[in-house]
């Protein structure tokens, strides 16, 4: 699986500040094509309508968080091989688990930096 | 036991038991319970109406210390306001971590020398993804003001009940009886303390 920087990212968080700061960290790091979801729900219907190269989800979200998502996007067979990388507060060893075990593809704890989130990135493409 | 004199006895055994401890309000109102029906049996011979209303002050005072007892004093000033407390902490040195890195990055652009372009581009660039950064702050700090806000709130309806419960003016149920729990709750539990949680290093030995 190849890094291609012109992939569609979908960006979903609750808080529009981080995913503004997560929208500008991706443009510096040379992704064009980022959209973004302010929950899992929203999430959901915007990946039955648009193909996306990499999800990236927080957490804790309202009404269906990124964990829900991240379960459904797996459990959902035009979706499941979609790259999900978790960006959270969540930093108990459980959830790290619980996130491995449904399927996520990286997980960063918040706060990070842009370094940290394309080093992952990379990881999760295999670069 | 003659129910036609006041029995004394057990108030006497409990007054005896508590004298060494510290008077608390536990302790009034189990006084106030075995006052009440020691009275409750002795009125019963005599007057019917009365014994009822006593009967129905017992059962208020029986509803009352279950309240306290949902109130769980002791885990809210061990646990719950010192934990608010760290999170109000942990949201001032954010914030100030914050706004020294901002600080730190416009200072730094500042005194960058415009004279070769590539390299001032190249060091605008890179303050500005500090900058970025420095403000996931914001996401951080709301997440814990939230707890706290948790916090005041489940205090606000636990007191809440025991008022309700004792001006009789409605029947308010504890807050943890019959609500519903979620599969994902033991997860959901916002940003950690320094020091508790695990960092992102920890995180990395699960995705090799």
């Amino acid at each position: 699986m190849a890094l291609d920087l012109s992939m569609p990212v979908l960006v979903v968080d609750d808080y529009k500040t981080m995913v503004r700061i997560i929208r500008n960290l991706l443009k510096q790091l040379g992704f064009e094509n980022v959209d973004d979801a302010a929950d899992g729900t929203e999430a959901l219907t915007k990946m039955k309508s648009q193909r996306y190269g990499l999800v990236i989800s927080d957490w804790n979200m309202e009404p269906m968080t990124g964990y829900e998502l991240l379960k459904q996007v797996r459990g959902d067979d035009g979706l499941a091989k979609t790259p999900f990388i978790m960006v959270t507060a969540e930093s108990k060893t459980e959830n790290v688990i619980a996130a491995k075990k449904a399927g996520v593809n990286n997980y960063i704890v918040k706060p990070f930096n842009a370094q940290t989130l394309k080093g992952k990135i990379e990881a999760v493409f295999g670069e | 036991m003659d129910a036609s004199k006041l029995n004394l006895d057990v108030i006497k055994d409990f007054l005896r038991d508590q004298c060494d401890d510290e008077v608390n309000l536990s302790t009034i109102i189990r006084l106030a319970e075995l006052t009440t029906n020691s009275v409750a049996e002795l009125v019963k011979s005599h007057d019917v109406e009365t014994h009822s209303e006593l009967l129905n002050i017992a059962r208020q005072i029986a509803e009352t210390k279950l309240d306290i007892s949902a109130f769980r004093a002791d885990e809210m000033h061990e646990e719950h306001i010192p934990q608010a407390g760290r999170e109000l902490d942990a949201v001032v040195d954010a914030t100030e971590h914050a706004t020294n890195a901002i600080m730190e990055a416009a200072e730094t652009i500042m005194a960058a020398d415009d004279g070769d372009q590539d390299t001032y581009k190249s060091t605008v660039n890179e303050q500005v993804v500090r900058i970025f950064e420095a403000c996931s702050f914001q996401d951080i700090t709301g997440q814990r003001i939230a707890k706290v806000v948790a916090t005041l709130t489940m205090i606000d309806t636990r007191i809440t009940s025991i008022l309700d419960r004792i001006s009789a003016i409605e029947t308010v149920e504890p807050e943890s009886a019959g609500a519903e729990t979620n599969a994902e709750d033991g997860l959901l539990n916002g940003p950690a303390l320094r020091g508790e949680g695990v960092n992102q290093n920890d995180v990395d030995q699960y995705f090799p």
